[in-house]
């Protein structure tokens, strides 16, 4: 082992890069978190995620042009319904480039939830989305749980139980 | 049908196939009105089609089409005195053929990957076809690439159902054929606005090629009239060196004297088609071109390319035009001729004109409504289609007395439950 | 009576040829970004009882038939 003289120049240098790197790590869970920021729909604000730390997030992403994505908006009513006074949070982020097709789908089907758009790409790009929908629940220290890919009526019943437990089991 | 189609709807695009699978049953309807000039032929369509999905993955359609043709139809040329082609037409009330067809399929789709079967039947009073068909696709790259395999196989069986003393009349057996075809694919998204898609389809064919009602013209130039010309099932004669005269109104017996013999191809057929598609969004327009061109090799040397263009355009509120032009070009079969001077040794002839070398050119336009938030949509389309003997990009046997031009109708409603 | 096209071998060749281009990596259209790939018009034949319709007549009339398999490109849908 060689002893590192922390009054060096170097030492200084290496000891701050690897606190960097050490910090890097324990927040690389919730990296897309911080570098993902999708604006509200209804109110036009840029959201930060981050402040969703303290309730269990169900984070969606959808699109008006996906066909899969029509059919997980009741399940996601629901949850909503049901599960937010137990902590639970809901984000639907449209991946349409155009929000005018955004608002369109949501007039054909109604959300209850909280609904937010990302134009740019780069929300999903962070969060390593490989197909349309996607949603992730992420735990109330912003790490991520679980992803689901796609959405078919019979993932409802799975991805509720999963919710369901991780609410009862507070991390 | 009297003109009798070779080939089905074995393994036709019937639906515009895209990688999810419709959540709600859906009913369409179709109606199509076509005719073709000077009095030749004319169709009425009707088409019912519905689908269904069932439990979490699988699909179900089915088709059921029915086709009521009149009018008349070539049956073969001749030649006046000075050689001139000329035309012999059976026309009248006696051709009236009512086709009909159903065809149900089943398809399964997969997480990354799609299977279907099909199956289905066609039947007219002279001709009557089975097919089935398996198609796979399967996706990689999150869909960026797409390949696809098809097999399908047709069993047919034709006869000539003409009766009386006409030129139409042959014998009445019962003639079998059968059709096999190979498709492989891949398709692939160029960008976030294009995709291309290469198909190559190998096919075989065997058996009773040839059209049970058509006849081939031969007259012998020879002087001596040595050729002999004997007629197979209408008698014979060798009367050769005579030069005809018209043949309008003229009976079968005297017909024997100048050789009138039947449709006959060979027995086995092979063709290759390379098929060519491109695709692309047009920004900011809501409008999208589409290009094909297809090769096709064919071992009796009717060869053909088709180029194909199409646009789409978006006009707002849930109206969408649709405009196509296409142009078609083959070359005559290798034993095809107009009419015949003299018998061929191995007796393989055919003067049908889908054997002819000639150029096609068709364009369509076509208007869609969407209503009721999508839950019905109405269609209109038309098709005007040309086909002349001066179009004909290469240089092969065929005559412009076989041009005509066609008019087709067609008007459509989707719904969507 | 089977006689191999002289063009049958360059044909194969060709489509053999442009097979692994297509499948080559290039730039990969993502997930989220197939919505004009989705759009209506896009759909090459929109009216599908009128393209079966109009594909039956060109074949009743032509020598060539088919060759027309299923549809391309994906919605990157799951």
């Amino acid at each position: 082992m060689i002893a590192i003289n922390p009054n060096t120049r170097p030492a200084r240098l290496f000891v701050m890069a690897a606190f960097l790197l050490t910090s890097a790590t324990t927040a690389g869970a919730s990296t897309p978190l911080a570098g993902c920021h999708p604006v509200s729909l209804e109110k036009g604000e840029t959201l930060d995620l981050t402040t969703y730390r303290g309730h269990l997030l169900y984070l969606d992403f959808w699109a008006s042009w996906c066909p899969p994505c029509r059919q997980s908006f009741p399940f996601m009513n629901s949850l909503h319904k049901q599960l937010t006074a137990d902590g639970l949070a809901i984000l639907a982020v449209s991946l349409d480039e155009n929000p005018t097709d955004a608002r369109a789908f949501l007039e054909q089907v109604p959300a209850g939830f909280p609904i937010a758009i990302d134009t740019s790409g780069k929300c999903p790009e962070l969060f390593g989305v490989e197909g349309m929908p996607t949603s992730y629940l992420i735990g109330r220290d912003g790490s991520i749980l679980y992803r689901h890919t796609g959405f078919k009526p019979s993932d409802a019943a799975e991805l509720r139980e999963r919710i369901v437990k991780t609410l009862d089991h507070p991390e | 049908m009297l003109s009798a189609a070779l080939a089905l709807p074995g393994m036709s695009a019937t639906a515009a196939e895209t990688s999810y699978r419709s959540e709600a049953p859906s009913l369409s309807y179709n109606r199509a009105d076509y005719t073709e000039s000077g009095e030749r032929m004319e169709v009425k369509v009707d088409q019912l089609s519905a689908s269904a999905p069932i439990g979490e993955r699988l699909e179900a359609r089915i088709n059921l089409i029915r086709d009521v043709m009149s009018g008349a139809s070539p049956v073969f040329n001749a030649s006046r005195l000075m050689g001139t082609p000329f035309q012999f037409l059976q026309s009248g009330a006696s051709i009236r053929d009512t086709r009909e067809a159903i065809d149900a399929s089943l398809g399964y789709y997969g997480d990354s990957h799609y299977v279907a079967v099909r199956g289905g039947r066609s039947s007219e009073d002279d001709y009557e076809s089975n097919f089935a068909s398996l198609d796979f696709r399967r996706y990689f790259n999150q869909k960026n690439t797409t390949l696809t395999a098809s097999a399908a196989y047709d069993d047919d069986h034709l006869w000539n159902s003409a009766e009386g003393d006409g030129l139409l009349t042959g014998p009445a057996d019962v003639e079998h054929r059968t059709k096999a075809e190979l498709l492989l694919g891949v398709g692939q998204l160029l960008d976030k606005n294009s995709l291309i898609e290469l198909d190559l389809t190998f096919s075989h064919s065997a058996g009773y090629l040839s059209d049970p009602y058509k006849k081939v013209y031969v007259a012998s130039r020879d002087p001596l009239g040595l050729v002999p010309l004997l007629g197979s099932g209408l008698g014979g004669g060798s009367l050769g060196g005579i030069a005809p005269v018209e043949l309008a109104g003229i009976r079968p017996g005297l017909l024997n004297l100048v050789g009138i013999y039947e449709d006959n191809r060979p027995d086995e057929r092979d063709q290759w088609i390379l098929l060519g598609r491109y695709s692309r969004y047009l920004e900011g327009t809501d409008s999208a071109v589409h290009l094909d061109y297809r090769l096709a090799l064919d071992e009796w040397g009717a060869d053909s390319h088709t180029l194909e263009l199409k646009w789409n355009k978006g006009l707002g509120d849930g109206w969408i035009f649709s405009s196509g032009l296409r142009y078609y070009t083959q070359r005559s079969a290798d034993f095809y001729r107009v009419s015949y001077t003299n018998l061929p040794g191995d007796r393989i002839m055919s003067s049908d004109y889908r054997l002819a070398g000639f150029g096609a050119v068709s364009g369509d336009l076509g208007l869609a409504k969407s209503l009721l938030d999508g839950h019905l949509t109405l269609r209109i389309d038309y098709q005007r289609y040309e086909h002349r003997k001066a179009w004909e990009l290469t240089h092969s046997r065929g005559d412009k007395l076989d041009d005509f031009d066609t008019d087709l109708f067609s008007l459509t409603l989707e719904s969507v439950f | 009576m089977t006689r191999t096209h002289p063009s049958i071998r360059s044909l194969v060749l060709a489509a053999l040829l442009l097979l692994p281009l297509s499948a080559c990596q290039r730039q990969e259209v993502r997930p989220w970004e197939r919505g004009n790939l989705a759009k209506p018009v896009m759909v090459r034949d929109p009216g599908a009882q009128y393209n079966a319709l109009v594909e039956h007549f060109h074949a009743s009339k032509e020598t060539t038939s088919g060759g027309y398999g299923l549809g391309a490109g994906g919605c990157g849908c799951d």
